[in-house]
Formats: C-alpha cells, sequence, structure tokens
C-alpha cells in the first residue's frame, strides 16, 4: 500500500517537497475524493450489502449457525467494524487507525472458533458485494483497502483453529530436545507457549498496512530483552525452527501465503538476535583486545577507551539487526545519522575506525552461525562502509570545505547571491552533499536521500546560479575528495558523486532554458489541441507545470537511486491516465514536442543524459494510454474466456473471478511500468507473491496456463503494434513463468523427495551430523526452483543473487564439501528433468546447470579459501614484498580485496552476477587510482591468486573463474 | 491524524456514516487537494520572503543581531522550519500537527533566549506580511493563517523572569 501524507511528512524532516513528491500530494487528494464517493454509497447500502454477504456464507455453510447461534451476529459486527473503517481510511487516505481497529478484531475471531472455510467466504462476498455495489472503477480501488482487511481476518481465523496444536507441538518439540529444562525453569512449558504465540499473534498483523512497524516493534522489545533471556541462542533456534515446522503441518498455506512470509521474517530475526546477544561479549571483547594491540598509541586517547568503543560497535551491530527488518531500516538509519556526529564529534580517526569494524565483521564472520550471518552480512558491510566514510569525513572535511568554500567565495563574490553568509552556505550545502552520499549507503535510504537531491536540485534551477559555478563548486569538492579521502573512502563516495554531480550540472544547465523548453512545447500541445484551452484556462501554465515535474523527475532518475522517483512518479502517472483516459495521440505528441524543445535548447552533454530518460518515458506513457482504452475490454473479455473454459472454478474457489480480473489488471499495471527503470525488479517482486500464492490455490496449472494464455492473447488484440511489442514481450515471459510455476506447483514435492532420498543414500554421514539435514536440504532446494523459475521473467536477478549469497552462506558454515554440493543440485536438475513438462523444463534447465555450478564453486572456495588465499599472498610478499610495504597495512587489505574479488568473480557466473561484479570492478579502480598501484604488481597479485585457485579447487567451472578474475584485473588496473 | 477524523473513526464503532460526516470529509479533502499547490509557491517564495523578512526584523531591531552567535544566520534557520511546518499542516489540513511537531517545543526554546515576546511577535509579524505580499491571495492566506497559530502559540509568558 501507498504512503500516507502524514508518514510522507515526518520522512521528509523538515525540508520542502520535490515536484514528484508534490503529484503524490495530488493522488492522495483524488484517493480521498474516491473514498468520500466510497463513504456516500456505502452510507446507504451497507445493512443490505453486509447482509447478502454473512446470509451466502452462512447458507454454504449452514453448520456453523447451528453450532453458535450468535455466529451470525457476530460475523456482522466484525464485517460492519471493518467496512465502515475501511472506507474512512480511503476517504482520509490514511490508515493507521483502521490498522489498530483491525488489530482489536484479532481475539473475538479466535475466540469464535469459527470454520475458516466460512470466514474466508464471507470477507470474499463482502469484497464481491463492494465491487457489485460500487461498480468496477470505484469498486477495484476500495476493493485494494478492503483486501488488508480480509486477508487479516482469514489468515486468523485458520490460526484460531489450529494454533493450539502449533503451539502444543512446538513445546513439545522444544521440551523434548532439551529435557532439563522444565527441571531448571518450572515455568518452562508456559514461557516458550506464551513466547510462540506470541510470534504467531504478530506474524498475522504483518499483512496489515502498518504491519511491518507493528512487527518490528515486538522484534525490538525482544531484542532488548534478550540479553536477560534465560535461553541460549541454540535453544532459540531450535524454538523458532520448531515452530515453523509445526505451523506448516497444521496451517492451510494457500490462504495465509503472507503469514508464513511474515513468520519467517520474525525467525529470522530472532535467531539473528539471540546468536548475537550471546556472543556479543566475546566478540567485543576480542575485537578491541586485537584493535587496541594493534593501536597503542590510542589506548590513552580518552578514559575507558575500550568500554567506549565497545559501546559504539554495539551501536552499530544492534541497529545493523534491526535493519535486517524492514520494519526497522527508519530506526536504523535515524541511530546511524546521530552516530555520524558522535564520529564528528569525537574524531577517533579513520585509520582506527575501519581497522575495528573491519575486525568486527570478521568476528561475526568467525562467530555467528550460517542462517544468522546471511541476514546480517550485506546491512553490516553497508553499515561499515557509512562509518569508515564518516570517520575519515570527521577527520578531513572540515579542513577541505574551509579551503573550497573560501576558493569560491574569493572567486564568485556573489555566491548564493549573499555576501555575507556566503562561505557558511557552501560549506552547508557541500556537508550536505556528502553526508546523503554517505548515508546512502544504507539499506532503506534511498526515500530519504533521493528527496534530499530532487530538493537541492530544483532549488538550484529555481535560484538560476550560475552553471560555470555550480560545475566548478561540485568539481572542486570531487578534487578534494580524491586528495584527502582514503582509497576505501573514495570507492565508495565518488562513483556516486559523479553521478550526482551529473544532476547538479543538469539541473543548471536546465534553470535558465526551462522556460523556453517548457513555453515552446506548452504551445505547441495548445495549438493542435485546442479543446484543452476550453478544459483548462490556464492551459499554458498547468502543461507547463505538469512537463516541468516530468523533466525535473526525469533529471532525478540520474542520481543513484534516482530511478525510484521516477519509477514512483510514472506509477502516479500510470494511475491518472487510466482514470481519466488521457487521450494516447494528445499525450505521444506532448512528449515528442517536449523532446524537440529539449534537443534543441538544451546543449550537450546535458541533452545526452536526459533524452533517453525522456524517450523510456514517452514510450512508457504511450502504452500506458493504449491499455486505458480498452483496459476493461481486456480485462472483461479474457476472463469471460478463461471462465468459460472452466467453468467449475468459481463455485470450488470463493471470489476467483474478481481475483482473476484483480491479477489481470496489476500484471497490466506491471507490464506497462517495467518498461521503466525499476520497473523490471518491482514486476519480479509482484510475480514472487503471485507465484507463492499459486503454490498453495489448489487452481492447477491447466487453468493457470489458459487463464494468462488468454490475457496475452486479448491484450495482443486490443493493443497497438508499439505496445504490443513492447509490453507484450513483457508479458509473453510473464505467461511462460506463471506456466512454469504452476507446473512447479504440482510437481514441487515430488522432485524434492526424489532428489533428496537419492542425495542423502549416497551422504549418508552428512544427515548424521547436521539435524533435520534432509528437511532442510528440501527447503533449500525448493527455494531454488522456484527462484529458478522466476528467473524468466525480466528483474528477477536481484532477488536470485540474494539467495546465492544466503545459499553460500550456509554452505561455507555448514562446511558440506563441494562433492556433497555438487551431487545435491545435480540430482535436483536430474529430478526436476524427469518430472516437469517440456515447457517448464527449458525455462529451469539452465538456472538450474547456472546454480549447480556456482554452489559446487563456491562450496569449494569455502573448504580451501584460506589455503587459497595465504599461498598466494606469501607467494606474491616474496616477489613484491620490499615495493608493497609503502602501502599500509597491505596484506590484510590485499587478503581482504583478493577475497571479494574471488567471490563477486564467483557470482558473476549467475544471472545478474556481472552487474554486480561490474560495480566492484569500478570500486576498484578508484582504489587504484587513488593509491597508484602499478600494474605489474596488481598482474602478480592475482596470478598468484588464480594459481592457487587452479591447484586447489576441483569442483563447478574453476577455469571459468579463473579467466573472470583475470580479466577483472585488466580492467581495473 | 486530525482529532475529529479520529473521533469519527471511534463514532463508526457504534453507528454508521451520517451526512455531516460526509460533508465533513469532502471539505477535508478540498483543503489536502489545495495543499500541494500552497506548498509549490511556499517553496519557489520562501526564500525571498524569508530573506526580505530577517533583513527588515535587524533594520529594526539592530540591537538584537549581536545578542547570540550567528543570531541573523539562526534566526533564518528557525523562520524557514516554522514555515515548514506551516506547509505540512496545511498539507494535512491540521494545525495541530505543526504545533505538536515544532511550535511548542520551539516556544520553550525561544523562551530560553530571551528575545521577549515583542521581538519574537513582531519577527513574524513581519513573515506574515511579506507573506501576503509576495504569495498568491489564497496561498498567502492560507499559510498566514498558520503563522497567526505559531504566533499565538510563541506568545506566551515567560516562566522564571
Amino acid at each position: 500500500m501507498h504512503e500516507s501524507l502524514e508518514k510522507m511528512i515526518d520522512r521528509a524532516r523538515q525540508r520542502h517537497f520535490s515536484d514528484e513528491e508534490l503529484t503524490l500530494v495530488s493522488r492522495s487528494a483524488s484517493r480521498m475524493e474516491h473514498g468520500c464517493d466510497v463513504v456516500e454509497k456505502i452510507r446507504t447500502s451497507e445493512r443490505e450489502l453486509l447482509t447478502r454477504s454473512v446470509s451466502k456464507a452462512l447458507q454454504k455453510f449452514p453448520n456453523v449457525e447451528a453450532e453458535n447461534p450468535a455466529a451470525r451476529d457476530l460475523i456482522t459486527a466484525v464485517l460492519t467494524m471493518g467496512l465502515r473503517q475501511a472506507a474512512l481510511a480511503m476517504a482520509l487516505d490514511d490508515s493507521a487507525k483502521y490498522s489498530k481497529i483491525l488489530v482489536g478484531l484479532q481475539r473475538p475471531i479466535w475466540d469464535a472458533q469459527f470454520e475458516p472455510e466460512f470466514v474466508q467466504n464471507a470477507v470474499e462476498n463482502l469484497r464481491d458485494e463492494s465491487m457489485a455495489t460500487l461498480g468496477k472503477a470505484l469498486g477495484r480501488q476500495f476493493d485494494q483497502v478492503l483486501k488488508p482487511m480480509a486477508r487479516f481476518l482469514t489468515i486468523n481465523a485458520y490460526l484460531a483453529v489450529t494454533k493450539d496444536a502449533v503451539l502444543g507441538e512446538a513445546t513439545e518439540d522444544i521440551l523434548s530436545l532439551n529435557p532439563d529444562l522444565e527441571s531448571k525453569f518450572a515455568d518452562a512449558r508456559r514461557k516458550i507457549h506464551e513466547d510462540l504465540e506470541k510470534y504467531l499473534i504478530y506474524a498475522a498483523q504483518g499483512v496489515l498496512p502498518d504491519g511491518q512497524e507493528r512487527i518490528f516493534r515486538m522484534l525490538r522489545t525482544y531484542h532488548e530483552a534478550a540479553a536477560r533471556s534465560r535461553y541460549g541462542s541454540a535453544l532459540m533456534l531450535e524454538a523458532t525452527e520448531a515452530l515453523m515446522d509445526a505451523a506448516r503441518k497444521y496451517i492451510n498455506p494457500g490462504p495465509t501465503v503472507e503469514f508464513f512470509s511474515d513468520l519467517q521474517r520474525i525467525v529470522n530475526f530472532i535467531t539473528l538476535s539471540a546468536d548475537v546477544v550471546e556472543k556479543k561479549d566475546a566478540m567485543l571483547e576480542k575485537v578491541t583486545e586485537t584493535l587496541y594491540r594493534r593501536h597503542p598509541d590510542k589506548l590513552k586517547s580518552a578514559e575507558n577507551i575500550k568500554e567506549l568503543t565497545k559501546r559504539d560497535m554495539w551501536v552499530v551491530l544492534e541497529n545493523c539487526i534491526y535493519g535486517t527488518h524492514a520494519g526497522g531500516r527508519e530506526r536504523m538509519l535515524e541511530v546511524m545519522s546521530e552516530f555520524n556526529l558522535t564520529l564528528f564529534r569525537f574524531q577517533f580517526g579513520p585509520r582506527l575506525i575501519i581497522d575495528a569494524y573491519q575486525l568486527l565483521l570478521q568476528t561475526c564472520r568467525a562467530e555467528l552461525h550460517g542462517g544468522a550471518l546471511a541476514s546480517l552480512e550485506p546491512v553490516l558491510h553497508k553499515a561499515i562502509h557509512f562509518v569508515a566514510i564518516s570517520a575519515d569525513l570527521a577527520e578531513k572535511q572540515p579542513a577541505m570545505l574551509e579551503g573550497l568554500a573560501e576558493e569560491l567565495a574569493k572567486k564568485y563574490d556573489a555566491f548564493y547571491g549573499r555576501r555575507e553568509t556566503a562561505k557558511i552556505y557552501v560549506i552547508r550545502d557541500q556537508e550536505q552533499v556528502l553526508h546523503n552520499l554517505s548515508i546512502g549507503l544504507l539499506p532503506g535510504s534511498k526515500h530519504l536521500t533521493v528527496g534530499r537531491f530532487s530538493v537541492f536540485g530544483e532549488y538550484l534551477a529555481h535560484a538560476r546560479f550560475d552553471e560555470k559555478m555550480m560545475h566548478e563548486s561540485t568539481e572542486l569538492l570531487e578534487a578534494a575528495c580524491m586528495t584527502n579521502l582514503s582509497a576505501q573512502s573514495l570507492s565508495h563516495l565518488i562513483p556516486r558523486m559523479r553521478l550526482t554531480r551529473r544532476y547538479l550540472d543538469l539541473c543548471s544547465s536546465l534553470a535558465p532554458r526551462e522556460e523556453k523548453i517548457l513555453k515552446e512545447t506548452a504551445e505547441a500541445i495548445l495549438a493542435k489541441y485546442t479543446t484543452f484551452v476550453e478544459k483548462y484556462p490556464d492551459g499554458v501554465a498547468k502543461v507547463s507545470r505538469d512537463l516541468a515535474t516530468m523533466l525535473h523527475t526525469a533529471a532525478v532518475s540520474i542520481i543513484p537511486d534516482g530511478e525510484m522517483a521516477l519509477h514512483r512518479g510514472l506509477e502516479a502517472f500510470y494511475d491518472n491516465i487510466i482514470e481519466t483516459r488521457m487521450d494516447k495521440g494528445m499525450l505521444d505528441f506532448a512528449y515528442r514536442a517536449l523532446i524537440k524543445a529539449v534537443t534543441t535548447h538544451l546543449p550537450s552533454p546535458h541533452k545526452d543524459w536526459l533524452l533517453p530518460i525522456l524517450e523510456t518515458c514517452t514510450t512508457f506513457i504511450h502504452a500506458a494510454a493504449d491499455v486505458a482504452e480498452n483496459r476493461e475490454t481486456i480485462l472483461t473479455q479474457s476472463v469471460d474466456a478463461a471462465f468459460a473454459k472452466h467453468p467449475d472454478m468459481e463455485a470450488r474457489f470463493p471470489g476467483a473471478r474478481r481475483k482473476a480480473e484483480e491479477d489481470f489488471d496489476l500484471l497490466l499495471r506491471r507490464c506497462t511500468l517495467a518498461l521503466v527503470p525499476n520497473g523490471e525488479e518491482n514486476l519480479a517482486d509482484g510475480m514472487w507473491i503471485f507465484c507463492q500464492s499459486l503454490f498453495a490455490s489448489g487452481y492447477g496449472p491447466k487453468f493457470i496456463t489458459e487463464a494468462h494464455a488468454e490475457l496475452r492473447k486479448v491484450f495482443g488484440k486490443y493493443s497497438d503494434r508499439p505496445t504490443n511489442t513492447a509490453v507484450g514481450a513483457i508479458m509473453d515471459r510473464v505467461v511462460a513463468t506463471s506456466a512454469a510455476f504452476a507446473e512447479l506447483a504440482e510437481k514441487e514435492d515430488i522432485i524434492l523427495h526424489e532428489a533428496t532420498n537419492v542425495l542423502y543414500s549416497k551422504h549418508p554421514q552428512i544427515a548424521e551430523r547436521h539435524r533435520n539435514a534432509k528437511a532442510k536440504t528440501q527447503r533449500d532446494m525448493a527455494q531454488v526452483l522456484r527462484h529458478a523459475a522466476l528467473l524468466g521473467v525480466p528483474g528477477a536477478e536481484k532477488r536470485f543473487i540474494t539467495l546465492m549469497r544466503t545459499l553460500t552462506e550456509v554452505i561455507t558454515k555448514g562446511k558440506f564439501g563441494a562433492a556433497f554440493i555438487h551431487d545435491a543440485y545435480e540430482m535436483l536438475r536430474g529430478a526436476a528433468d524427469a518430472h516437469l513438462p517440456k515447457h517448464a523444463k527449458k525455462q529451469l534447465a539452465r538456472p538450474l546447470e547456472v546454480t549447480r555450478d556456482y554452489l559446487s564453486l563456491v562450496a569449494g572456495l569455502g573448504d580451501h579459501e584460506d589455503e587459497i588465499l595465504t599461498e598466494s599472498l606469501d607467494k606474491l610478499f616474496a616477489k613484491r614484498g620490499t615495493q608493497m610495504a609503502k602501502y599500509m597495512d597491505v596484506k590484510e587489505q590485499t587478503r581482504h580485496d583478493e577475497r571479494m574479488i574471488l567471490r563477486s568473480a564467483a557470482l558473476s557466473l549467475v544471472p545478474g552476477g556481472e552487474r554486480e561484479h561490474a560495480r566492484l570492478l569500478e570500486l576498484m579502480g578508484v582504489v587504484v587510482q587513488r593509491n597508484q598501484f602499478d600494474k605489474p604488481m596488481l598482474v602478480d597479485a592475482y596470478t598468484a591468486l588464480t594459481d592457487s585457485c587452479t591447484a586447489r579447487l576441483k569442483h563447478g567451472p574453476v577455469k571459468q573463474l579463473v579467466s573472470t578474475v583475470q580479466k577483472s584485473v585488466q580492467t581495473f588496473a | 491524524m486530525r482529532q475529529d477524523m479520529q473521533d469519527l473513526s471511534h463514532a463508526l464503532q457504534t453507528r454508521g456514516f451520517g451526512n455531516e460526516d460526509i460533508v465533513a470529509l469532502r471539505r477535508h479533502t478540498a483543503a489536502v487537494r489545495k495543499g500541494a499547490s500552497t506548498a509549490r509557491e511556499l517553496r519557489d517564495m520562501e526564500h525571498t520572503i524569508i530573506f526580505a523578512s530577517v533583513a527588515e526584523l535587524y533594520k529594526k531591531h539592530p540591537d538584537k543581531k549581536g545578542a547570540w552567535f550567528q543570531t541573523e544566520v539562526k534566526t533564518l534557520r528557525d523562520m524557514k522550519l516554522v514555515m515548514r511546518y506551516a506547509l505540512y499542516s496545511i498539507i494535512l489540513n491540521d494545525p495541530e500537527y505543526a504545533k505538536q511537531k515544532m511550535y511548542w517545543w520551539f516556544r520553550t526554546i525561544l523562551n530560553a533566549f530571551e528575545f521577549g515576546k515583542e521581538f519574537i511577535e513582531d519577527a513574524y509579524r513581519i513573515a506574515q506580511t511579506r507573506t501576503i505580499k509576495h504569495m498568491s491571495k489564497d496561498e498567502g492566506e492560507a499559510v498566514s493563517q498558520m503563522i497567526d497559530e505559531a504566533i499565538t502559540t510563541f506568545n506566551f509568558e515567560p516562566v522564571a523572569k
């Protein structure tokens, strides 16, 4: 669900809004207007609507009222409450209160102990009835608000009748694994039961509009109390595993997909938190001991310096734990921003800080278990980059910016038009740029940094500063950074800074020309489309404002993560086009005219940066307008055709037709938006959720495949050629992917069963060594199968890489060995090949091969990484020790770099990994440039590394890995 | 969320929507829609309004300029914040938002610096006049009303004299 205005304002933190953000205010007002229409209609039809929904459900489940005579009143009261609050939430475009009231319904649903299918049927009836009462356009919008309530009540109805069995079995399981627990703590059984129940309650709230924040608040309380917990991390791991197993056994996963995702996230957090809290003291002691052995001169820099260091590191580590959960990222950002001030105030020096946090990372790698590390490491990595850059800036920034401001103020004495305060403002702006660039490295920061940079750029454009001066100011900033900051800081800062500089240059260049560009475009539009003038008396002003918003939003997409703003803006535009059925010809003409005016008036290179983005936007806008023309026809005809072939579906699955229409509508939207940056990832995320629900839906492959094929056919019939080519190509991949998923849903169990049976009969020693090894292997393999199928849609690579990284940690920590891993994924490939039909087999074959190769390669690396790195470094230092001695801590840094390159080169073998690897090479390029490493030395270093790899690795595409590493060195050297 | 809307949410637990609820919701929606254009105009005019206001203020009260370190720069910063929170309140159509999130605690800060009631009122009256002068009629009126709220909140008798 979209963000409320209050949330957007809270996040803005005292700044103005960008043009793109202001369009969100208008969109919000539009939603509120529709919400008022809903309230008006609901007011007069509430009673009939509810009576029909409940009666239909009671007719279908007659035993409910027989068992509980108050059933009708109770379910009516629950649905009335939900319906009214949903309508109000839409009219206010704010769900804060709505969620709170829905949470209050959790307990009555649990106590009522209704048949869950009855509750599900009643809420689905309510959605159908609302749609019928409100009409399709308004009904669909309202359904988006009703949906969380429907999901929430359904999940809780299923939980109500299963939770006792789930909690009972999980508690028994834990107590049988820890037989002395009850003799140690008399209330152990009750306490465990209570804790596990809490996790179930909150997992069931995850589907609410503010569900992730609610879950995080509970997790934070858990984490804060974890230090006083009577249980160790091993027991927590067992407890959460037992809870997941029992939940999977008793709760129907079909209608509760979101519940299982949220429960998994809760379990991940809790096991990570328990593991870190338990080892915290030992880990921090180890880090500080080593740190101050290396830096004895710093021991006297403050009283209790060791304790202070530990405290600071715990702040970072603890907030990284928070940052692993979506609901905790905002908290992490806040604390890290404050921590940045601490670093500036206390001036520990970058060398000490970098060492401290590198040691912390190494210690976490060595001490934490695989699952915990897989969640923590990506966040910790980013936090460490941020802390290291902040420490570096803390030491060098004041002098660096002072000098820069002096130079600029002297040269441009009217800088910012305020002579007396010029220097202060130069320093403030540059500080802000540096801070935003570094905080942008943290997860979940893009809303913050992109918003700030958008407003800054738009301010520069409005203030009309001298182009040359602005270019020079950021050029001086980059040069100052290159001279003063360390190679590590630069490697993360400079690529981001260059993109930001490009954006700021573009803003300055647009400023004096924008009026002309907009006026010319608006006049051309109004000359051709005269009705527009009649519709809007202030036609030129309105058109100019809309075009300016598009120009600014396109420009901001240049900065790091800025594509998010463009995507969000175009998403709002899509809704607007669909709602108002904007004229396709007029939109085409308007954006072509804009492109022409930009081409004429904007100089190179600025127009070369902007034009490709505007071209993409124009293609998208054309497609959106084309979809808008025939959307209703496409949806109705394709759903009719699908259900005509399967007339039993509506009777078997409540709300099936409405859901199909909703899914198709979402698919049209996501496939169209996939034409713009970030849209592909969004499509893949949506497909992932859709496919997860497909697994438990029971719809069967035939219906899914045919229904999607119908959508594609009807879409092709009603869209024009450019749209059918652009969006149709994406839709083809979606159709193929959903067909593969539907097949997988049917055959997954047998594939996993067969693969693991063969595997463990060949490697029985692994099953003896690891608890629940077979079940865990099946869980990992299921993830691999599903992610491999998802690779059919564009944008799925990011998810696939995340999975590969997680499995890398688990495999390395578990010391399964390359031979076992190779066998495991070869057997999985074989079983999939044997059971899937031809089209699904084709879709999965290559990703499964790549997975087998990659995982066996990294399993081998896990077995031999230390030997490979030690051997290659020894060789290198024997040959070039004297030359390398001039660089500080070179051996450790080289070891770190080589490890990174090796892992990244291995990851580049999987889809999407090349892009990540290219990014690393760009960072390495900055390090090489800053440290002025010479090429022969680098070639020697990496030759020694690849020689060791060739000698030690026996499984997977070793030759390919070696060749990638060698090519990489040529690139960054 | 506005208090009256919170009250409505509570009331809906025992009754359905009434005509007066719909009128209130529509009025609220219209106010939010207008907020976008006010935000755009204030963003574009803020620099002019604030700099002119602060220049006028210290011309009138030169003795206050050296009262604290970088008083003028800090006044610029604070006045900007007051205006921005006014804007947030306008977008949300909820005057309480600015008061709860900034004006009340800022009153305490102003008190601590002992600028005096007259000087503070003067500062924000100047800003109000400039706002009306530089912004279009409707938009300026909305901001001006929020500045009134700020002045009323800041207009206090210091706790300790």
